[in-house]
C-alpha cells in the first residue's frame, strides 16, 4: 500500500492544500501547474504554492488537524451512514484564488439543513452570508468581533451565538458560534467546528469521514498543560496549579501589550 | 487595575497568581510577556507565555464569551480551594472579562469581593 505522510501542513484552503515546501526539500515531479503570485493575495511570506485534492487522484486524502499532518493513501471509505461517513458534493468558486472545486456537506443548523463549505483551517466556527442572519434564531445581539479584508474592500465580522445545535453527522456542539459578513459569500465551517477532527476524504466516490480521535491527549491541553514559567523558577501551569490546592486562584489572560 | 484594585488590597498568603500572556495583538511577543510582568508584580504571582494561545483556545471553547468569540483573553478566572486541573483545565468557580458589556465584565471590586469570600475556606481545606 501507498502511503505518504506530510508533516508541513501549514494551511487547508477548500479543495485546496497549501504547504511551505522549501526548495530542494521535494523530489521533483511531472505536474501541470499555474502561476499566481501568492504574496499578492495573502501577502509575504506566503507559502510557496497551492497543490490542489485532484494530485491525489483516487486515493483517500486525510487531514489530521489535531496533529496537523496530512495522509495519503490507497483505500475506499465506507458506505454514507449519515454519522461518522457523510456524502459531499463538489461546487466551482471562482474568486481571488481563481475557479476552485469546493467540497460541501448538508449539517444542520437550529433544526435547519444548510449546505456548508468545509474550510478546515479557515476562520470561526459557522460563518454564513450577512443576509442570511434572520434566518437562524440567536442567543444574542449579533456584535461586531472584527473586519475582514478582501479585494472588494474591508468588511465587518459579526458574531453572536446560535440559538439551537450545529449537528455534523454524530456530533453535536450546542449553542456554536457563528459569524456574519458581507464578505462571506457561502456558508462555510471553519476551524473552530473542524480543529478537533480528522478528516478523510474519498475523492472518487465524494464520501468523507469525520471522526474525532480516541485514545489521543487533545493537543492544546497538553500545551496548555506543559507551560512554563518565562522567567524564574517552577514547574509547569498544571503541576503549579495543582500544588496550590488549598489555596484561591487566580488566573488571568493577558495580551502583554 | 488587577494589580491596584485586587492584588494590593489583599494581603493574604492564601491567594495564587497565574499571570498567562498571550499572543492576541500585533505588538504581542515573548520579550513583551516578559516586560509586562511588571504590570503584575507580586510576590504571589508566577508568569507564563502561551505561545499558541491553547489555554485561551480551551476557555474559549468550553465558555460562552461574549458575541461569540473563541479566544479567552483579558479575562480573570478565581478557583476555589479544592479544585484540580486533571484531564482538562477546570472551569472557574467565578470568572469576569474585558471583552464586552455584559453581567460579567471587570468590575475590580467585584472580583476581589469575590476572591475574599472564598479566603476562609483555603484554611479549611489546608487543614483537611
Amino acid at each position: 500500500m501507498k502511503h505518504t505522510v506530510l508533516r508541513t501542513l501549514s494551511a487547508v484552503m477548500p479543495w485546496t492544500m497549501v504547504f511551505g515546501l522549501a526548495h530542494g526539500q521535494s523530489d521533483p515531479v511531472d505536474l501541470p501547474a499555474t502561476v499566481r503570485d501568492l504574496d499578492s493575495i495573502w501577502g509575504e511570506g506566503s507559502p510557496s504554492g497551492v497543490l490542489g485534492f485532484d494530485l491525489f487522484g483516487d486515493r483517500l486524502v486525510t487531514l489530521d488537524l489535531p496533529l496537523q499532518r496530512l495522509v495519503v493513501k490507497d483505500g475506499q471509505l465506507p458506505a454514507p451512514d449519515g454519522r461518522e461517513v457523510l456524502s459531499f458534493a463538489v461546487v466551482t468558486r471562482d474568486d481571488d484564488l481563481g475557479e476552485r472545486r469546493v467540497p460541501t456537506i448538508e449539517v444542520q443548523a437550529a433544526g435547519r439543513n444548510l449546505k456548508v463549505e468545509l474550510s478546515p483551517l479557515g476562520f470561526g466556527t459557522l460563518t454564513l452570508p450577512k443576509d442570511q442572519a434572520d434566518r437562524f434564531p440567536l442567543e444574542t445581539e449579533p456584535g461586531t468581533i472584527g473586519q475582514t479584508r478582501t479585494p472588494d474592500g474591508v468588511f465587518p465580522i459579526l458574531g453572536a451565538s446560535l440559538e439551537g445545535s450545529l449537528v455534523v453527522g454524530s456530533h453535536r456542539f450546542e449553542n456554536p458560534s457563528v459569524f456574519f459578513s458581507e464578505a462571506f459569500e457561502h456558508p462555510s465551517l471553519g476551524s473552530g467546528t473542524l480543529e478537533p477532527f480528522v478528516l478523510t476524504f474519498d475523492l472518487a466516490h465524494q464520501r468523507v469521514r469525520v471522526e474525532l480521535p480516541t485514545g489521543r491527549a487533545n493537543p492544546l491541553f497538553a500545551k496548555a498543560s506543559a507551560l512554563r514559567p518565562q522567567t524564574g523558577e517552577g514547574g509547569d501551569l498544571r503541576s503549579e496549579f495543582n500544588e496550590n490546592l488549598g489555596k484561591v486562584r487566580l488566573m488571568v489572560l493577558l495580551s502583554p501589550t | 487595575m488587577v494589580h491596584d484594585e485586587v492584588l494590593e488590597k489583599i494581603d493574604n498568603e492564601d491567594l495564587s497568581v497565574f499571570a498567562i500572556w498571550m499572543p492576541v495583538l500585533g505588538s504581542d511577543n515573548a520579550e513583551a510577556a516578559i516586560d509586562a510582568e511588571s504590570l503584575l508584580a507580586d510576590p504571589r504571582a508566577r508568569h507564563y507565555w502561551d505561545e499558541g494561545n491553547s489555554l485561551g483556545k480551551l476557555y474559549g471553547r468550553s465558555l460562552k464569551l461574549p458575541r461569540g468569540r473563541q479566544l479567552a483573553w483579558d479575562i480573570y478566572f478565581v478557583y476555589e480551594p479544592g479544585v484540580r486541573w486533571d484531564s482538562e483545565p477546570p472551569p472557574p468557580t467565578q470568572w469576569m472579562h474585558q471583552l464586552g458589556l455584559d453581567e460579567r465584565h471587570l468590575d475590580g471590586d467585584k472580583l476581589r469581593e469575590s476572591i475574599e469570600a472564598l479566603l476562609p475556606t483555603a484554611k479549611a481545606a489546608m487543614t483537611n
